[in-house]
């Protein structure tokens, strides 16, 4: 396990604030360095992404869309590993696919293990 | 007296089967409709017995009925009429509607059937009810499957929460240099119990993600009148108009046709519901079309929607309906987005009833 606060970066944008909350506080406990965002504008506007940080991005947002979001961070010159997680139903989902043909995508309900494994 | 060539030419002129008999069941007149019903001409049926154009097992007993009728006055069809099966040329059986008349006459004792071929209303009356009953049935499905999605995707947010600070607590809970032991048994407890609601919420998922849309080649114009006609049968006692303005019978489309029978249905007989109370009850489907969408509309001409009202439109379990689970809109829409389509209430403008504009994408496939 990497625990190199400084170094590594979890982002989380994710808009129910108890999964939000509940993200940031796992990864804390495990003492990661760990920033939320409720939607992505406020994400693209404060986070300093790089190539080593690790991104986890809810597919329902509000204003600017998860898989939008997601296409435009993974267009970056040294974009960061990218995860999506979704509460939606499966055609939903394949509805967003063709945005973010290279995207894991979790789906809820998850467990630790589930985020973990990416980081 | 009527001569007896007009006699005939009334006879071969009747739109029903009209057959003459003696006593002894020997067919004395056969007319017209009665070849087109039954595939024999005239010269093959007069002179034979009647039972030539009955099935087994009523063609071996029908003589015996006659004597009984004749002995004992106790009639089975004689002045009361009923529905019956008869046998065409081929062995077919054919529903017919049998009323039976009798006269005396110089040469005896006669009876008059009149036969109305009942064929096209019993393929009618079968069709309506196979289309209502899968209706029924789809509509069943489809409340339960919106609302385990529902149910599913409301539930995933807080048990996302919920599982992920239960792992963090225990975590905690197993730190330090004195774990209490009893506290990271119950912890591992809740995890286990938070773990296997998260796995009846998937299940179910699962179970409601199997069910993709059958798409298949369907007239839209033929299936916007079977919506109709289902609507109809509910609205006989009132005098609601529904009409349809598609007319084109030759354009097919990809889709669900039960499901989105199902939406039509829904929104046609709301329309319906809501023009009840007024002077003009008229209900219009009409059909627009563009290179990659067809809109269905139904319009109604109600009261209308304003924006309070449709704000709270298609979510489930809203309905102002006292009848029904509320959760009509809602699927509907959800069966719509299915097909890669959508379903949306035209804005209110006062004066006018209420349209709402089914849009489905020309060859639409399934996204499931």
């Amino acid at each position: 396990m990497r625990t190199a606060p400084g170094f590594i970066l979890i982002y989380i944008v994710e808009d129910d604030l108890s999964v939000r909350d509940a993200i940031t506080k796992m990864f804390e406990s495990l003492e990661y360095s760990c920033e939320a965002f409720a939607d992505g504008e406020s994400f693209l506007a404060d986070a300093a992404l790089r190539v080593d940080d690790t991104v986890f991005v809810d597919l329902h947002l509000p204003g600017i869309d998860g898989s939008e979001l997601i296409a435009q961070v993974a267009a970056l010159d040294e974009a960061p590993q990218i995860v999506a997680i979704t509460g939606q139903p499966l055609w939903k989902i394949t509805r967003e696919l063709p945005k973010i043909p290279s995207t894991p995508i979790v789906r809820k309900p998850l467990k630790e293990q589930d985020l973990l494994e990416f980081i | 007296m009527v001569s007896s060539s007009c006699l005939h030419s009334v006879l071969d002129t009747a739109v029903n089967g009209i057959i003459v008999i003696d006593d002894n069941a020997t067919v004395l007149i056969y007319n017209r409709a009665c070849e087109r019903l039954f595939g024999y001409t005239s010269d093959e049926v007069v002179g034979k017995n009647v039972k030539l154009l009955m099935p087994e097992p009523v063609a071996s007993q029908h003589d015996q009925f006659i004597l009984n009728y004749l002995k004992t006055g106790a009639a089975k069809v004689v002045g009361i009429g009923r529905e019956v099966i008869a046998r065409h040329k081929d062995g077919t059986e054919i529903p017919i509607e049998l009323s039976v008349g009798e006269a005396q006459t110089e040469s005896g004792h006669q009876f008059i059937g009149v036969l109305k071929d009942l064929r096209a209303t019993k393929e009618y009356e079968e069709r309506l009810r196979v289309l209502q009953s899968n209706l029924v049935t789809m509509t069943r499905v489809n409340a339960l499957d919106e609302m385990g999605a529902a149910i599913a995707h409301e539930v995933n947010q807080p048990l996302t929460a919920l599982m992920l600070y239960l792992q963090t607590a225990t975590r905690r809970a197993k730190s330090g240099d004195a774990p209490d032991e009893a506290m990271v048994s119950l912890m591992e407890k809740a995890v286990s119990e938070a773990e296997r609601a998260g796995q009846i919420i998937q299940r179910m998922r699962t179970f409601v993600e199997r069910q993709a849309p059958q798409c298949i080649g369907t007239g839209l114009a033929s299936l916007i009148d079977d919506c109709i006609e289902l609507v109809r049968v509910g609205h006989e006692d009132n005098d609601v108009e529904f009409l349809s303005t598609f007319s084109d019978y030759d354009y097919q489309l990809e889709l669900d046709s039960v499901q989105v029978q199902q939406i039509l249905v829904n929104l046609i007989r709301n329309a319906g519901e809501a023009v009840k109370e007024q002077v003009v009850k008229q209900v219009v489907v009409s059909v627009e079309r563009d290179n990659d969408n067809v809109f269905v509309k139904v319009s109604d001409t109600g009261p209308g929607l304003d924006e309070e009202a449709v704000s709270h439109l298609f979510k489930a379990f809203t309905g102002t309906k006292r009848r029904g689970l509320g959760i009509g809109l809602a699927i509907s829409r959800s069966i719509a987005q299915n097909h890669g389509g959508d379903l949306l209430v035209e804005p209110y403008e006062e004066g006018k009833g209420a349209t709402f504009t089914l849009r489905l994408p020309v060859n639409a496939k399934a996204t499931s």
